[in-house]
């Protein structure tokens, strides 16, 4: 069975929505997905200042705009997506997946939810624990050390930003590409 | 005294049109270049005409600028992860652009796209068929770095290949042409608009072709489940 390589975060917005339509092709072609972490840059929405530089007014409306369009696309396909004020780190949640490999389906489910639709903190200890508990894992060694290795290998492949998808050498940067994705994996 | 935007030219809004739909696309992007042949087939599938608009980007004022000659930087005020991403974007869009039997090589500095943009207004102007064909002579010379887009007389050649006239384009493009074109730019970003290519329906602007699946299903008359987000291929 071919397996793909999938970068993903938790507060990312983005991988959020990814997971149901990659999970979709991965039934359909028989492939196999390995979820791994990056620790994406996620950005509270700026309020408009007096005498701001156009890089400023740029990605103050960037965000904005990519907000709208994320929970336009969340709101068509019924995922549950509400941004907190302020993006919190997710370390915790990332490390824990990485330990739980290929077992971690549950867990993604549960940590996705905790974050877009309660604003969980994911890399609160206790807060890790209690979705693990829910999702019935018990006594799970999480290594945050292995975590900054995965991530520090995420960099060494290149990847920027996540959903991403690791086909052999070539990056997809998001589930837009999961078309040509599909006619890929159907040709190997 | 300074020009004025002339009572012929009236002011555009950046996100209102008789169309149902308006795109807005610059000639020195490679995802507007990879957008164009996919959103020209909608159009003709759908049998309407879309409003299609210059978005002039000033990139060096958010992504940093840069030079190269003969491949290597020689100039550069861009952090190493602007560049990272700027590379992994060429990447993309060239394989796209493969798929569509097009040459897409990264471009040597930023150029100043306002003249070619000014362009499509002109031919818009002059002769909305011939709309096309003057994407397919621009976009593709420009993308094999065979254009300076930056000579007048280059771009009045293209207007001329697309089988529009180019008289008086100079003069279009030192005054209305310039002034309807600044005065958009001026309003887009915003209305939202800071990247192409961007998809303007119902008000609403939609940056990339990752979204022509769902603009297809609006203008369709929204029947059965909206499409996610796709590239199509």
């Amino acid at each position: 069975m071919n397996t793909l390589d999938v970068y993903i975060d938790f507060k990312s917005p983005a991988s959020w929505l990814a997971i149901g339509p990659t999970r979709a092709m991965s039934t359909e072609l028989d492939i196999g997905l390995r979820w791994l972490p990056f620790d994406s840059r996620q950005y509270a929405l700026a309020e408009e200042k007096p005498g701001e530089t156009r890089r400023e007014t740029h990605f103050r409306i960037r965000e904005y705009e990519r907000r709208r369009v994320h929970l336009h696309y969340a709101s068509v396909r019924g995922v549950e997506m509400s941004f907190p004020s302020s993006p919190g780190s997710t370390r915790r949640a990332l490390a824990a997946m990485l330990a739980l490999g290929k077992e971690c389906d549950a867990f993604l489910d549960a940590a996705f939810l905790a974050y877009w639709r309660d604003h969980a903190d994911l890399d609160d200890e206790g807060v890790v624990d209690d979705l693990l508990k829910e999702c019935g894992v018990t006594n799970l060694t999480i290594s945050m050390s292995a975590l900054d290795r995965a991530l520090d290998e995420a960099d060494q492949r290149d990847v920027i930003d996540a959903p991403t998808y690791l086909l052999g050498e070539e990056r997809f940067l998001g589930r837009e590409h999961l078309p040509l994705l599909r006619e890929r994996l159907l040709r190997a | 005294m300074g020009a004025s935007l002339c009572e012929f030219c009236p002011t555009m809004n950046p996100l209102e049109s008789d169309s149902p739909l308006i795109v807005y696309v610059d000639i020195k992007s490679p995802y507007a270049f990879v957008a164009i042949a996919p959103t020209l087939a909608l159009e003709t599938r759908h049998g309407v005409t879309f409003d299609w608009r210059p978005c002039t980007l000033d990139i060096a004022s958010y992504a940093g600028s840069a030079r190269k000659e003969e491949g290597k930087v020689v100039e550069s005020s861009r952090s190493s992860s602007a560049w990272r991403s700027i590379k992994y974007s060429y990447m993309d869009a060239r394989r796209y652009a493969r798929r569509q039997q097009l040459d897409l090589y990264g471009t040597e500095k930023i150029w100043d796209s306002s003249m070619a943009n000014i362009g499509i207004l002109w031919v818009l102007q002059q002769d909305r068929q011939r709309l096309a064909s003057y994407f397919n002579v621009v976009y593709s010379s420009f993308w094999r770095r065979e254009l300076d887009i930056e000579d007048v007389s280059v771009v009045c050649e293209c207007i001329e290949k697309a089988g529009v006239s180019a008289s008086g384009f100079d003069s279009f493009q030192q005054g209305e042409g310039r002034l309807r074109h600044d005065d958009l730019q001026r309003r887009l970003l915003a209305s939202g608009i800071y990247g192409v290519p961007t998809y303007v329906i119902e008000g609403r602007p939609f940056f990339g072709r990752e979204h022509l699946p769902y603009i297809d299903w609006c203008l369709s008359g929204r029947r059965g489940q909206a499409p996610d987000i796709a590239y199509p291929i």
